[in-house]
């Protein structure tokens, strides 16, 4: 049994009947349960309980007064003028319908203008209820959006069937919310394909790893194998680093140039040098994480007290090396 | 069918034999090519792969140069073994320099020199100079006190010490003292091996310690002299990595800038080339830095020399592609440069060779750390200080020879300039004192950086945003 699944019984064996007599009058579906309507009973509930008052909830909705969707779909339209394809009453619907969804009025505002593509899908409403389903609410849903904007064009049962597969994968909910709201293109692949990465992966992880791995750099799923095994080979047989100290350092986030110049940089600077295991030589280098992660200008100053330019410059050099090398 | 035996040859090719019965019947060889192995295989191998020069010549920085520039070293060694910057010197007797130089800005450079004049003014704005008149031998002399030389002994025709004469009976002291026979067996310490010995030298000769030298170095100040007038180079900015095109001669009838080291012009301008003055260029091949003299458009009396002819020949190929020809007043002749002796000239300008830093961490080509050039590069300090004596005694009375080199070690810089004042003062008598140059770092602070704890000269240190040298750069003058 998921952990998901054990979670619904626990919700209909605990809360069903506080929702029955605290809501019975408001809901409409207290006499059918379904893991969508406790999630809606839970949100309004926490809604109810955050806002101050009753005037501030509904302050939330007045905001999408037409006057000011109007303003700003036509900020939206100068920019882009495929955009008035979209009515007005249409993106009046769907600023409600993300309302409902218990996001806020400046998020719903900061997606107009950063993201404001999800207007144009066809299928938001349901592509919303889908999300709403697999339990995510308000900023989850904003983070999605805000990075995929194109979800809603995607097809709401395949994106169920997809939801419902990577649910599979991770099991837990943390795992499964970081992996989609961190990186949401995810969502545009098939089961298959991601079933193929995994196990692809596997030739160069261990089982659990992979999963691990995909948590924390979940572009692994759909960045192009050949791409990610060069970054593998340069890891694990120039710089001798080991698969675990991979795990814990995101590598696969950071492009091949980057990992190369920094473990170049190091090995020119004194700090790097490849351990021969069977002379027993003892591994003095930093760790990957710390090469890959630090800021350009931290990473001068600990690694020989340079300055960002210094490094910025030995980036231009390296590059046109490699430029040259591969001519 | 036939059982084959497979012979590989190290030519790389396959030949099989088939065997008949009991006879062996060779058949024609069949050709197969196969990729021969080339490296070193640690499992088929009788001895360990050597390592290369390149590798060689860093580890020897790394025991010797690190120590001395501590937290600096890390900075140094990425630059060295990061590609060089280079300058553009404007050639000045193209005819059309103008137009050489509004290329030259227009591909993003500036004039140092320019930058170099202002950071001047405001250096002695701040620092409120006081003029040191710069006279003869004799004013100077009066304001130094030099050590004072052993008195050299002296054959005299009246000693009666080497008269053989059989009357004079000495007195014979006993000897007192423990173990004073010969025939006492005194065992060993320790007894080093040829190895061991030879690291003991490498050591001895790669580090400069001024404690065990017996004379004390002059160091004074002088007025900061002019920069040369129309002396121009062209650099790009910190951080940025552009490089210059190839020269052509689109522009005039000869080459317009010559591409080198900026911290190469930094002799040439610690020289201080003044009309009439009569230079010598100790070691001027391959001709950077004699090029850079003869922009200064003060040089009329040059003397080139250098013990290479091959070197010698890249000399003249730079004259010609930039002057036209070898100049009237400039004089190339193949010499040694240590046998010099007579001072005949005001300035001179001693560019050992050296280490050559950069070089030996990148090329394998002539490396100098290779094993047949051992004895040539633990002899280095001993020729650059010979050099060094002959460029002095070169020089008249109240001259001046700059001394530089393209190397980090202290040995052959500061260590050289001290072995070379000790030389002079125990073999000669000729007193020189250091002249302090360390007015060129706030002069050139925003292209190049110096090494604050120099004994007697400025090291210009390579670092990635501004990736020229190590130059080394010394000035002395000859008091009498």
């Amino acid at each position: 049994m998921s952990l998901f699944c054990g979670r619904r019984l626990v919700l209909q064996a605990i809360i069903s009947p506080l929702l029955r007599h605290r809501f019975n009058p408001i809901t409409l579906c207290a006499d059918h349960p379904s893991p969508r309507n406790y999630l809606q009973y839970f949100s309004r509930l926490i809604l109810q309980r955050s806002c101050h008052s009753e005037t501030q909830l509904e302050e939330s909705k007045r905001k999408w007064t037409t006057e000011f969707v109007d303003s700003a779909l036509e900020k939206i339209r100068s920019e882009d003028k495929t955009f008035y394809s979209v009515s007005l009453k249409e993106v009046m619907k769907k600023l409600q319908c993300l309302s409902s969804a218990n996001i806020s009025a400046d998020q719903i505002a900061n997606l107009m203008k950063e993201s404001p593509h999800f207007l144009k899908g066809k299928n938001m409403e349901p592509i919303l209820k889908v999300l709403q389903d697999q339990g995510f609410e308000g900023s989850g849903i904003y983070e999605i959006l805000l990075s995929f904007g194109r979800i809603t064009d995607e097809d709401p049962t395949e994106l169920s069937a997809l939801l419902v597969f990577l649910r599979s994968i991770y099991r837990t909910d943390r795992k499964f919310t970081r992996v989609v709201t961190t990186h949401p293109e995810v969502l545009s692949l098939i089961p298959a394909k991601i079933n193929a990465r995994v196990n692809t992966l596997q030739d160069l992880f261990k089982s659990d790893d992979v999963l691990e791995l995909t948590i924390m750099s979940p572009h692994i799923i759909f960045e192009d194998m050949e791409t990610i095994q060069e970054k593998f080979d340069y890891v694990f047989h120039t710089m001798g680093i080991s698969q675990r100290q991979m795990m814990y350092s995101n590598m696969f986030n950071y492009s091949l140039l980057h990992i190369q110049t920094r473990h170049v940089f190091l090995e020119r600077a004194g700090f790097y040098k490849k351990i021969k295991k069977e002379k027993g030589e003892i591994n003095s280098n930093p760790l990957l994480q710390d090469i890959l992660g630090l800021s350009d200008k931290v990473f001068a100053k600990k690694f020989g007290k340079m300055t960002e330019q210094d490094y910025k410059t030995f980036a231009k050099y390296f590059a046109q090396e490699v430029e040259t090398y591969m001519e | 069918m036939f059982p084959l035996y497979m012979r590989i040859i190290s030519t790389g090719t396959v030949c099989t034999y088939a065997r008949y019965s009991c006879v062996c019947l060779p058949c024609p060889c069949k050709q197969v090519d196969y990729i021969q192995r080339r490296g070193y295989k640690k499992k088929w191998a009788k001895n360990e792969g050597s390592k290369p020069h390149t590798v060689h010549a860093l580890n020897h920085m790394e025991a010797f140069y690190k120590p001395v520039f501590k937290e600096r070293w890390p900075s140094i060694r990425i630059s060295l073994l990061t590609t060089s910057k280079y300058c553009a010197l404007l050639n000045n007797y193209n005819s059309e320099n103008e137009k050489v130089e509004k290329y030259l800005t227009d591909l993003g450079t500036y004039n140092v020199m320019e930058k170099a004049k202002l950071a001047r003014a405001k250096y002695l704005e701040k620092e409120n100079q006081q003029i040191v008149t710069e006279q003869s031998s004799l004013p100077l002399e009066s304001l130094i006190d030099f050590p004072k030389r052993l008195p050299h002994s002296e054959v005299d025709e009246n000693d009666d010490v080497n008269d053989d004469d059989e009357d004079v009976k000495e007195e014979i002291q006993p000897v007192v003292g423990k173990n004073t026979s010969l025939y006492d067996f005194i065992p060993t310490k320790r007894v080093y091996t040829d190895k061991e010995l030879l690291q003991q030298h490498i050591a001895r000769v790669a580090t400069f310690d001024d404690s065990l030298l017996e004379v004390p170095v002059k160091v004074i100040q002088e007025q900061v002299p002019e920069l040369p007038e129309d002396l121009k180079f062209f650099v790009y900015p910190k951080g940025d990595i552009s490089k210059f095109p190839n020269p052509k001669m689109k522009h005039g009838n000869l080459l317009g800038y010559y591409m080198m080291d900026a911290a190469s012009l930094l002799p040439v301008i610690a020289l201080d080339l003044q009309e009439n003055d009569s230079v010598l260029d100790l070691c001027a091949a391959p001709g950077g830095k004699t090029l850079a003299m003869l922009q200064t458009l003060k040089t009329e009396n040059l003397t080139c020399i250098d013990e290479s002819w091959s070197r010698l020949s890249r000399l003249k190929d730079i004259s010609k592609w930039y002057i036209g020809e070898t100049p009237s007043s400039m004089s190339v002749s193949k010499t040694d440069g240590k046998l010099l002796e007579d001072p005949f000239y005001n300035k001179v300008l001693v560019d050992v060779p050296c280490n050559t830093d950069r070089h030996v961490l990148i090329s394998e080509d002539n490396n100098l750390f290779k094993p047949g050039r051992m004895e040539e590069r633990l002899e280095l300090p001993t020729e650059q200080m010979e050099l060094l004596v002959a460029g002095i005694k070169s020089c008249k009375p109240g001259g001046t020879v700059v001394y530089s080199t393209c190397t980090l070690s202290p040995a052959q810089n500061d260590g050289v300039v001290h072995a070379a004042m000790d030389h002079l003062w125990k073999e000669t008598d000729i007193d020189t004192v250091v002249i302090d140059i360390s007015y060129l770092r706030p002069i050139f602070k925003d292209i190049f950086t110096f090494f604050p704890k120099t004994k007697y000269g400025q090291l210009v240190l390579p670092t990635l945003s501004s990736n020229f040298g190590p130059m080394y750069i010394c000035k002395i003058k000859r008091i009498r």
